[in-house]
């Protein structure tokens, strides 16, 4: 404290060589402040030349808004740990001269080196006073730029979507080292826990007698039948009753996790994991090693590559096939599909935390318009279609991520003949029946059994 | 001749371009299914399965799109 006060005299002092004369420190800070409203009034330091403000900086003087409550602040602390991005280069360059020339005055005035804390609350001081728009790039999309604790902005709505989604840039979320939020991997922890307690829940009437087969179910084995039921006769109808048992438990975990970990980005104070671009892209990763491991598997290498090809016949189908097929469904096995599965879903999600995150911002902007003050708090919501619009394209990727995932290991998987039409699963599946009792059958045809 | 001398411009109107198509390619694949619905009312469930899957995978092409907006 008092360090930072002789910083501020010693400015005083140098700044106002000519007006000053020999006065007391508590004066000189009283004079400080007016001296520093004169400064901003007079065009912000413009053309001082001597003292410490060489070279000056411009800007107009930061208005700091009042302070929130407590509650947002909490809610928006985050904001205040977002990544720090690098100042421009100017403002590098100017902080060095700064740092230089306030040394060698430092020196000169109290014959002693000055600490890094002094130095670093003389830099601090000078940016508080500005903002630094002028130095920034032009084409800096608006970005934050955080310099010493204090914000400094360019385009004041654009960074506020950023910061309330705590997202950060795109090009942040790529590189595999860096800038991972911790958010994603505790909220998909709590996913995961979740959908390992649904498992004991489905099961629990089950473990508590081996020895008969079914007592009275209770209610939640009721439920969770429901909802099994449905994933089972999804997977029977695409893949086939023989190989649907070996590929249900993936598919089903699959579809319960992403559907989980996409509604909790509906849930305020949480954010669905699936909006951060590596963990949709490990989930197609797992997708994609299932289907390349039942591929080389069950077919077997060269007959995989050789269903690959098209299964050619004559000459001209192999030329075809080697030219032409293979390359194409290397291309669509390898990187086509992994990637389309991971970046539909993560673009579906973090479009809509974008998207909501626009609104929410457009109706602060709508408030400031109308009452000003309420606008620090609050803002007119404009987001509820955005809301329910997030919530169907949530469930409804959950669903297409299993769907297509199904549809990938049915098309790998060997073809059978064509098989007598028992049941059809698929309409089983989407008219929600899953006992099979209210649906249409003739005479010729039994009831499906359960289980 | 400079039409997009911003890059906030030339993303907007190739989202918009993107959108364009999938909305054309939705409503056709939608309008085959309304057709087939029609005809074969037991087969709604099937239909309205295949259609989901169909609009998602259409979809997908406008949100590389929105992605490679965003990026820039």
């Amino acid at each position: 404290m008092a360090s930072e006060q002789d910083t501020h005299t010693t400015g005083a002092m140098d700044a106002h060589a000519h007006d000053a004369g020999g006065v007391t420190a508590e004066a000189h800070a009283a004079e400080m402040d007016a001296a520093h409203d004169a400064h901003d009034t007079g065009g912000g330091g413009h053309g001082d030349g001597h003292g410490l403000l060489h070279p000056p900086l411009t800007g107009r003087p930061l208005e700091h808004p009042p302070e929130p409550p407590h509650f947002i602040q909490v809610l928006f602390k985050k904001v205040d740990q977002a990544p720090r991005i690098e100042s421009s280069q100017a403002i590098q360059d100017w902080k060095k001269t700064f740092e230089k020339q306030f040394i060698e005055q430092y020196t000169a005035e109290h014959g002693e080196a000055p600490s890094d804390k002094e130095v670093e609350g003389a830099v601090k001081e000078q940016l508080s006073h500005v903002i630094v728009e002028d130095w920034l790039e032009k084409d800096s999309h608006g970005e934050l730029v955080m310099i010493d604790g204090e914000y400094v902005a360019k385009d004041d709505e654009q960074m506020t979507t950023l910061q309330l989604l705590h997202v950060g840039p795109l090009e942040k979320q790529l590189p595999l080292i860096g800038y991972a939020p911790w958010e994603n991997h505790v909220f998909m922890g709590i996913a995961i826990v979740a959908v390992l307690f649904f498992a004991w829940l489905a099961t629990k009437g089950l473990r508590r007698d081996r020895r008969s087969v079914i007592r009275k179910p209770t209610r939640s084995q009721v439920g969770t039948e429901l909802f099994v039921g449905a994933i089972d006769n999804m997977c029977m109808g695409l893949l086939g009753e023989k190989h649907a048992r070996r590929y249900m438990p993936f598919l089903g975990t699959l579809f319960t996790l992403i559907l989980l970990m996409n509604l909790m980005g509906m849930v305020p104070l949480m954010k669905a994991p699936t909006s951060y671009v590596l963990l949709t892209l490990s989930l197609a990763l797992c997708t994609f090693f299932v289907v390349q491991g039942t591929a080389w598997t069950t077919l077997g290498p060269g007959s995989y590559i050789y269903h690959l090809m098209g299964q050619p016949k004559g000459a001209f189908g192999w030329a075809l096939g080697v030219l032409i097929f293979l390359p194409l469904e290397i291309i669509s096995d390898f990187i086509a599909k992994p990637l389309s599965l991971g970046l539909r879903l993560f673009g579906n999600i973090f479009g809509k935390d974008v998207l909501l995150g626009v609104f929410t911002v457009m109706g602060v902007g709508l408030m400031s318009l109308i009452y000003e003050p309420l606008s620090h708090y609050f803002g007119i919501p404009l987001t509820p279609p955005f809301l329910l619009l997030g919530l169907l394209f949530s469930t409804l990727q959950a669903l297409v991520f299993a769907l297509l995932s199904a549809i990938y290991i049915s098309l790998v998987l060997p073809h059978e003949h064509e098989e007598e039409h028992g049941v059809d699963h698929l309409e089983m599946a989407a008219s929600g029946d899953v006992l099979g009792d209210e649906m249409a059958h003739d005479g010729k045809h039994p009831a499906p059994s359960a289980a | 001749m400079q039409l997009f001398t911003d890059v906030s411009t030339a993303a907007a109107f190739a989202l918009g371009l993107a959108a364009l198509g999938s909305a054309l390619g939705i409503g056709k694949a939608v309008s085959g299914a309304m057709e087939a619905m029609g005809r074969q009312p037991e087969a709604i469930g099937k239909i309205q399965t295949a259609m989901i899957i169909g609009a998602a995978l259409i979809e997908a092409l406008t949100i590389y799109a929105l992605i490679v907006a965003l990026i820039k």
